[in-house]
Order: C-alpha cells, then structure tokens, then sequence
C-alpha cells in the first residue's frame, strides 16, 4: 500500500496510509513500525502510530550529522526520502497484522456498568447481548492516546455502535471499559471522559515504575473474559 | 530539610526539565519547560549540566522563603523576581542570603519564567523525567503543581559552584547580591505583536486557498483558554466548509489545529500525543520558546516559511546555546 509522506513541523514526518481504517491500512502502519523498531533510521527518536498513519519524530541535528555526504536540502526531506525507500522495500511484505494477544477480565455489573442500560436501550439488544458481543471479538490496538496508555481498539461489532455521551463525565473511574462509535477502550487512570461505560477492569494499564509503562501498546489484540463482581472485587486488591 | 519554602504559588507553579523523551507511543506527552530557551538559560547561569529540573513559574503572585542561602537565577516573562522588595535583574546569578523573601511581581510581558538553583531542583523522576505532567500524576513533587507550603530542595546542598564564584557576585545589599557577568534576554515582542513562523501542516492542503490566505493575512488574539496543553486563539474564523474532525494522528508542540468553531489551536508542552482536529501547521520548532510566552489577550500573526529555513533556525539557536555554554562555563572554572 502506497505511504503518503507530509512533515509534521522540522522535527517529524507522518506517514499516511489513506483516510479509511482498512486491514490493508492497519496493516501498513504496522508493517512500517516493525521495521522502524527493528532498523531505526539515523536520527529517528520515537515513533507514533495512529489508526492509518505513522509519525516519526527526529533530532535534525543527529540526522544532519549522519547523512554523509547525501545532498538533501534538509533534515526533513532525508528522512521522508528514507521513509519512502524503506516503505518501497516492504513492498508485498504484509507481515504484521497479527500481534501479541492480551486477555483482559473485564466486570459487567453494578457500578462496573453504569451505561450499559443505555447502551442496550440505544441498540435495541439486551444488556445480556450487548455483553455477548462485547466478549465475542477480538479486537485490535490502534493506538495509545488521549492520555498515557489509553488503547483505541476496534472494530466492535455493528450492533454495538453508540454514541458518546452528551455531557461527558468529569471524573472516570481507572479500568472502566467503554464504547464510542465501533470503538472500545479503557480508560487507564482517573481523567474526564464521554465514552459509555460498560464495565471495569481490575488490571492496571499505566504502572509508571513497571516496564512496559503501559500494559497495552499499539499492534497488539486484545479480547476481554467476563468475571462477576466477587473475583472483580479479589482481584482489584 | 532546607530549601525554597512556597509561601503563596500565584497563578501556578511547576517542576519542569527538558521533557520526557521515548513514551509518545504510549500516549505520555512531551511535557517539560514551555519556554525552553528561558528554562535553558537559568540553568546554564547556575552552571547547572543541561535537563536538570527548574521551576516554571507562570504569571505572577508566587512568593518563596530561601530557608538558607542560595545560587539561584531568574530569566523569562511574566514576573519580576524582587528579593526583600528590591528588584533582581534578569539573567543573572544571584546569591540570597538565608531568610530571604523572594516575591515574583508582575511584568509587562510574557506569561513564563523560570527559576533555577546551583545543583538544580529535586524532582521525581518518572519515566526518566522530572517534568510534572499533573493529568498523569507525573514528576514533580508527587506529580502534581506546586502548593503553598511545599519545599524546593536544591539536589547539591553544598554547591561547590556557588563558593567558587563568591567573589564574583556584586557587594550584598537586602540580602542578596549578583554577578557581574550574565545572559541578556530576548526582547519578546516588537510592536505589541508577536510574529510566529509557520510550516505547512498535513492537512494544510485540505483548505482552501480563500481560508488560507485569512490565516495568513489575520491577527489573532489568545484567549482566556491557555494552560500548558494549549492556547485558544481567537481571530478569522477557518472553518470554510471544512468538517473540522479526521482520524485521529499525531499531534505535537507547535501544532496549529483547528477546532469545530474554525478557530485554531495552538499545542504546547504538555499536548496530548494524538489528535483528531486538521492540522493546518506548525510553528517552526525555533519559535516554540515564543509560544510558551503567550499570556490571554496577546496578538500574533503567523508568517508562512521554509523547511530549509526552520531547520537553519534551529541550528542556529542550538549553536547560540553550545556558545554560551562554553563561554558561561569558564566562570565556573575561575
């Protein structure tokens, strides 16, 4: 799939693989990352994946210094040069696409659950049906955003499409599960929040001093395990 | 323990360093000094190695007790640095005495100053930062902005620099004295105006040349919705027929969004990692310090530039900073 590269600013270049959230699409993004993690670029700092593109961030300076003679005009059009050259090797190599899977227990009930009622009135299923899909995809990590270790995962089933929430929430509780459009997430720790919750996660994604900092990171798939209130409650401890 | 009692914060205060490099990717921001040429300059008059933590001062109001005598320098807007009520100048390396009171008055510019001690601050380290990102409970003292009655210790509680340079400092007087020798500060705004080069944006392409040239030709006014994430501008309106939203990508500081309204947005330090609003540009990485100046009410204009051009600004600020740091580090050696 063909890259489409743009500068973000004169420290990094996005990658954009089209404006539609195809497997194709994800797949690219995925692909390009992998080998970036693998084979870094000079200069390259950090990578951020979204749904369709790559960012890459870099030091102009360490760029500057390690072209070697190459004549770009800039920092920004070697490092765009290189991206298209690399993206031009993986050609045909789809590679990614399936990364390390993650199982996370998620409680539907009670105060787990505080919007489930208005899911299952929006879609018209019963709350036992919004929880049936809910478990019954695997979802993929599209990025890690909004706040630290934050995971977009999609796509949910076509039945559970929800809105936000009108007035969104001041304060969310860290592990809360919610829907927005075909979208799930969990929300990492306490911050404001107008996605539906439909339920809670005893795990902790963001542990500052652990490593990996965050339990989820992009590429990876995640499907969700349901346990009642009781091993919720053991398991929060 | 001894150090920088905080007796009244004023509008806000927070730890800050170079910033938190290396966990994009898992949503944590950038964070560190919004002005981060001001935040380099007081460290670098404490002789202090770079990215040590400093205290980001924003706006005025704060007021410290020196709880024993310290090293200390004051550089960027905002406020003014008066010590037992006589005024400290900017740019400079100042001695205080023990007991000394230091409030931060009112300047006509800017919106952040920074201050710094020989040795630099203490602050929590997370994620290899000490640069507070309260949302997150990051850095800092405990993650979060600093509260009257907090302690700002100094990580070297002999700084062997300051004994040095005693004789260097001008004769005491209300407790406190300077050196002879210092940093002179940008001028921050010329005609009331502030000037910020600009780089196309990924979707800049996505507005028309009528929208484009209105960005380009308006002046634009912050509003009261400034923090360290960003600042509301308000001014010509974008909107042009434009959706406004997209899927979501990276976003950075120095990023131009536009928001539903059609007016722009402009990111800072503490921006989150990806956003889903047009990027219609960004600010060239040398004018970034700038930005972090911007208090509500100040007007600026965006002036279209080069990519050569950004990174020859760049390099040029880098290279101004390797000579002060080299030209500031023999008076540490004497």
């Amino acid at each position: 799939m063909e890259g489409w590269v743009q500068a973000l600013g004169d420290g990094a270049v996005t990658v954009s693989f089209g404006t539609e959230v195809t497997e194709a699409a994800v797949c690219a993004v995925d692909a390009l990352r992998l080998s970036l993690e693998r084979w870094p670029l000079a200069g390259m700092e950090e990578l951020v994946p979204s749904y369709t593109s790559l960012t890459v961030f870099f030091d102009p300076d360490r760029v500057f210094l390690s072209r070697g003679g190459r004549a770009y005009s800039t920092a920004s059009a070697w490092v765009s040069e290189a991206l298209r050259e690399r993206m031009a090797r993986l050609n045909g190599e789809g590679g990614a696409g399936e990364g390390p899977l993650l199982e996370i227990p998620v409680c539907y009930e009670g105060a787990c659950a505080p919007d489930i009622d208005f899911v299952a009135a929006h879609t018209g299923l019963s709350v036992e049906e919004v929880i049936g899909l809910h478990l019954g995809s695997t979802y993929r990590v599209y990025l890690i955003g909004f706040v630290p270790g934050f995971p977009y995962m999609g796509l949910t089933d076509r039945r559970l499409a929800v809105p936000r929430r009108v007035e969104p929430r001041l304060r969310v509780a860290p592990g809360s599960v919610g829907l927005a459009g075909r979208q799930t997430g969990i929300y990492p720790l306490w911050t404001p929040g107008g996605w539906q919750l439909i339920g809670r996660t005893p795990v902790r994604l963001l542990d500052v001093g652990g490593d990996p900092v965050c339990l989820i990171r992009a590429g990876m798939r995640v499907c969700f395990r349901r346990i009642g209130l009781e091993e919720y409650e053991t398991l929060s401890v | 323990m001894m150090g920088l009692r905080i007796v009244k914060t004023g509008f806000s205060m927070s730890l800050q360093d170079a910033g938190r490099r290396g966990y994009r990717s898992q949503g944590v921001p950038l964070s560190g000094a919004a002005d981060m040429d001001a935040y380099r300059m007081a460290n670098l008059l404490c002789g202090n190695r770079a990215g040590v933590p400093a205290v980001e001062i924003t706006l005025h109001g704060g007021v410290m007790v020196a709880e024993l005598s310290l090293c200390l320098a004051h550089v960027g807007g905002g406020s003014r640095l008066h010590v037992n009520g006589t005024l400290v100048p900017k740019g400079r390396l100042v001695r205080v005495d023990a007991g000394s009171l230091l409030s931060f008055v009112p300047d006509r510019l800017g919106c952040r100053s920074y201050l710094s001690v020989v040795g630099g601050f203490r602050a929590r380290m997370d994620l290899g930062s000490g640069s507070t990102y309260a949302p997150a409970g990051l850095g800092g003292l405990s993650g979060r902005y600093l509260c009257s009655g907090d302690l700002l210790e100094p990580m070297d509680a002999c700084p062997s620099a300051s004994a040095r340079l005693r004789e260097g400092f001008s004769e005491g007087i209300n407790g406190w004295g300077a050196a002879r020798w210092g940093l002179v500060t940008p001028v921050l705004s010329e005609g009331g105006q502030y000037r910020l080069r600009i780089l196309p944006g990924p979707e800049w392409g996505l507005f028309p040349a009528s929208v484009r040239d209105l960005m380009l030709g308006g002046v634009y006014r912050v509003t009261k919705d400034a923090d360290r994430m960003g600042l509301r501008l308000s001014g010509p309106s974008l909107a042009g027929g434009m959706g406004g939203e997209m899927l979501s990508g990276a976003v950075c500081p120095g990023t131009v969004q536009v928001t539903q309204g059609g007016l722009p947005m402009l990111l800072l330090a503490d921006a989150q990692t990806v956003g889903g609003y047009l990027r219609v540009a960004n600010v060239f990485s040398a004018d970034l310090p700038v930005c972090g100046q911007l208090r509500p009410g100040d007007e600026l204009v965006f002036v279209m530039g080069g990519m050569a051009e950004a990174e020859v600004a760049h390099r040029e600020r880098e290279r101004r900073f390797r000579y002060w740091t080299s030209a500031l580090g023999l008076r540490f050696e004497g």
